[in-house]
């Protein structure tokens, strides 16, 4: 028998401090991304929320170096460890590199919420599918088309054999997205990135996928990193739940908990914006947050919600505050929760 | 009251190749629809991707001629406007009064037209203000949707997805339409700043009596601003009634399907949905006979495959079901004690 070492779980994907610019010729430089952190377990579901512009798509993006040309990592690691292999730096492979190849399309694969930009007007789905396998494996093309076949066929598309030689435009919202999400599947990644992949369903199509992305997730045992800014979606499918804003990641935790005791003044303020389901005499104003957010270059040294946090004091502004552990894998990042222990209950 | 726009049967036919040479063949992506919207009112159309939510409002800011049936505009201080009978010409002056926000803020936004540029089109098209004063209105209808003034000279791609929804939002609002299509106008808005921009479409009704037919999938949010709403599948109304009566109990198995498969932001109550979804959505091109919903529908009997349901009226409702008076089918609203919304967060 060989002696077995105890193998510490390494997360699957662990993002560490990253921070991500956008240079242009007319503005200074955009820090779009400031400080992500997040940990991703395998099998998981995590789901990325926040406010429109807080750089989740460019986080994504990151994680696959996909991003825009006038756009750079400049500081931080995106760690991602594949199960029983060595742990990659991604932030630190050239995007074109034969080892950033190697993982893209194959270990860590990508849905995008608009399918019509991800998938070519010119060829058949099915030719697609079969490119996209026959460049990380070794099949011929038949095999390969057998595969294309039978992973349509676990989405869900009716009569896959020949709905494979259809384009795109002949199929409607929902199948497309499946057909996106059969090609993001052809080579079993360790990891799916899904950016807003319900946005443009409607519910009833959006319910279909859900049911699919968790059976499928059983099936492969992949990891999803999920973006959506629709908390129903969110509560519906995660494991985890990480919460952003301006740039920055300010709370992640287990589902149940976020919802139940957000801890980080800008989750609670954006679980108390959702419309309820409740009759007009029951109904409120909506209540957003107060102000707008500002652009990233105003946007304050210490915690980025300071502009606009009912409980913000002396140290925000120009303190950013510590990554605390809030509860059982509950970290939040805001001064109350450290600095002033009286003050602390105000979040409680 | 007369309804401030009126549609009566209209029918959108389009013909199309399948595959890039095969045969044309036609598709009827809206079938003999009718509603109207009263002066500040908020009507919600819902309904399934491709049931020609897009294509009654294209149709009704002319974007596309109609195949048949007519849209009535009836104007506070003028004798009502066949809109389908104008000219481009004769059409222009009621451009300013019924504006579109388009569902896809990418391909509606021109790439190559900075964001001040786009936003101040209209008022340069319809010679509104020039000037500071068109500056000024630039700058204050995009802060209102909450897009910092300091990013007036961004082309559309270095925005997010919903910065670029809300400039599409401030470029229908800075002329001061009186009528507002608004296609799945918030969709890819988080929540916080879709609260933001529902507000804003509540103030400038209250304050300019502005009118919408709001398009959206999002039926928390129908619920939230709309006044009424219709149901369309497959082309054709199916439900229409006012939004309390249609969560509390509807009328067509389809509304029901819809209000199934809402997402209920509450972890704790994830898995509700007993009743899978069935099926797909039928193509329109082979579109089933009798009532368009029977494939999918739990309900179906022998003669709903044969004959296709009428609209007609059922208590508060307008519904094209055979057995609406007798089902008993589910709402969306709790028994109030348990609603989310009671639910306090710190
Ligand atoms: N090419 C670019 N040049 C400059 N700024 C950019 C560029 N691309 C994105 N940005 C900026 O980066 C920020 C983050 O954008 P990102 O697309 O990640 O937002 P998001 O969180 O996905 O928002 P949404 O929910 O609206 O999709 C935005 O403020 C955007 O303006
Ligand atoms: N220009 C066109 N040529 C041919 N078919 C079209 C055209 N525009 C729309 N269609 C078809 O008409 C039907 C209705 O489309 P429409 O865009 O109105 O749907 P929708 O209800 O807005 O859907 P979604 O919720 O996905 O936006 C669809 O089947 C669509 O494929
Ligand atoms: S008419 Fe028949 S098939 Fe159509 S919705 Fe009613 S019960 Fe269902
Ligand atoms: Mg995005
Ligand atoms: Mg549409």
């Amino acid at each position: 028998m060989t002696p077995q070492t105890p193998m510490v779980d390494k997360p699957l994907l662990k993002i560490e401090d990253v921070e991500i610019a956008f240079s242009s010729p007319d503005e200074a430089d955009i820090v779009a991304v400031r400080q992500v952190d997040l940990t991703l377990t395998a099998g998981k579901t995590l789901c990325l929320v926040g406010e429109s512009g807080c750089g989740k798509s460019v986080t994504a993006r990151a994680v696959l170096r996909l991003l825009d040309q006038n756009a750079s990592i400049s500081r931080g690691r995106i760690l991602f460890t594949p199960p029983g292999e060595e742990t990659v730096d991604i932030g630190a492979l050239k995007s074109d590199s034969l080892s950033m190849r190697a993982i893209r399309g194959n270990k860590i694969s990508m849905i995008f919420q608009e399918p019509m930009s991800s998938l070519s007007p010119v060829h058949t789905i099915g030719d697609q599918i079969d490119e996209m396998i026959m460049l990380h494996e070794d099949l011929k093309p038949k095999e390969a088309r057998e595969r294309t076949v039978s992973l349509l066929d676990q989405v869900g598309i009716p009569g896959p054999r020949e709905r494979a030689d259809t384009y795109p435009f002949q199929l409607s919202g929902g199948l497309r997205q499946r057909a996106m999400i059969a090609m993001a599947l052809a080579c079993t990644p360790n990891l799916l990135i899904a950016d807003e992949p319900t946005t443009a369903l409607d519910v009833t199509t959006q319910a279909q996928i859900l049911d699919l992305l968790k059976k499928l997730q059983d099936d492969y045992g992949m990891a999803m990193l999920f973006i959506t800014h629709d908390l129903g979606v969110v509560a519906e499918i995660a494991d985890e739940v990480a919460v952003m804003y301006l740039g920055d990641v300010v709370e992640q935790g287990d589902v149940f908990e976020v919802f139940r005791a957000p801890r980080h003044p800008y989750t609670q303020a954006l679980m108390r914006s959702i419309p309820t389901m409740a009759r007009k005499a029951d109904r409120q104003r909506l209540s957003p947050i107060k102000g707008t957010v500002p652009s990233a270059k105003d946007r304050p040294q210490g915690c980025a919600f300071t502009s606009r946090c009912p409980h913000a004091f002396e140290p925000c502004p120009t303190v950013r505050p510590e990554r605390t552990q809030v509860g059982e894998g509950h970290v939040a990042r805001c001064h109350l929760l450290t600095q002033d222990t009286t003050r602390a209950e105000e979040l409680a | 009251m007369s309804a401030l726009l009126s549609v009566e049967n209209l029918s959108k036919t389009f013909t199309i190749r399948s595959g890039l040479v095969g045969p044309l063949r036609t598709l009827d992506a809206l079938s003999d629809v009718s509603l109207s919207v009263a002066p500040g009112e908020t009507l919600a159309i819902v309904g399934e991707s491709g049931c020609g939510k897009t294509t009654l409002g294209r149709c009704i800011v002319k974007a596309m001629p109609v195949t048949a049936g007519k849209v009535t505009y009836r104007p506070p201080d003028h004798a009502p406007v066949e809109i389908t009978a104008l000219d481009n010409r004769a059409m222009k002056p009621w451009r300013r009064d019924i504006r579109m926000i388009f569902q896809d803020p990418m391909s509606s936004l021109n790439p190559n037209m900075r964001v001040f540029d786009i936003v101040a089109e209209p008022l340069r098209v319809h010679k509104v203000a020039r000037g500071r004063e068109l500056e000024n209105r630039v700058a204050d209808v995009l802060s209102r949707v909450g897009i910092s003034p300091d990013a007036m000279g961004r082309y559309p791609h270095a925005f997010s997805g919903g910065q670029r929804q809300r400039i599409g939002i401030a470029r229908a609002l800075v002329l001061e339409p009186k009528l507002v299509i608004a296609d799945e106008a918030v969709s890819a808005l988080d929540v916080s700043i879709q609260a933001q921009v529902l507000n804003l479409l509540e103030d400038l009704k209250s304050e300019f009596g502005l009118t919408y037919i709001f398009v959206s999938h999002d039926l928390g949010v129908v619920n939230y601003i709309a006044d009424r709403v219709v149901v369309m599948y497959l082309g054709h109304v199916v439900e229409n009634a006012p939004t309390e009566s249609l969560f509390e109990r509807p009328r067509h198995p389809y509304t029901e399907v819809l209000l199934e498969a809402l997402p209920i932001a509450d972890p704790t109550r994830r898995n509700r949905r007993e009743k899978a979804v069935r099926g797909e959505i039928p193509y329109l091109g082979n579109r089933p006979t009798g009532c368009p919903f029977h494939t999918r529908c739990r309900h179906a009997q022998d003669r709903c495959r044969s004959e296709k349901p009428a609209l007609r009226k059922v208590g508060q409702a307008e519904v094209a079901c055979h057995f609406a008076e007798s089902l008993e089918l589910k709402g969306a609203y709790e028994p109030a004690s348990v609603t989310p919304s009671t639910r306090t967060l710190a």
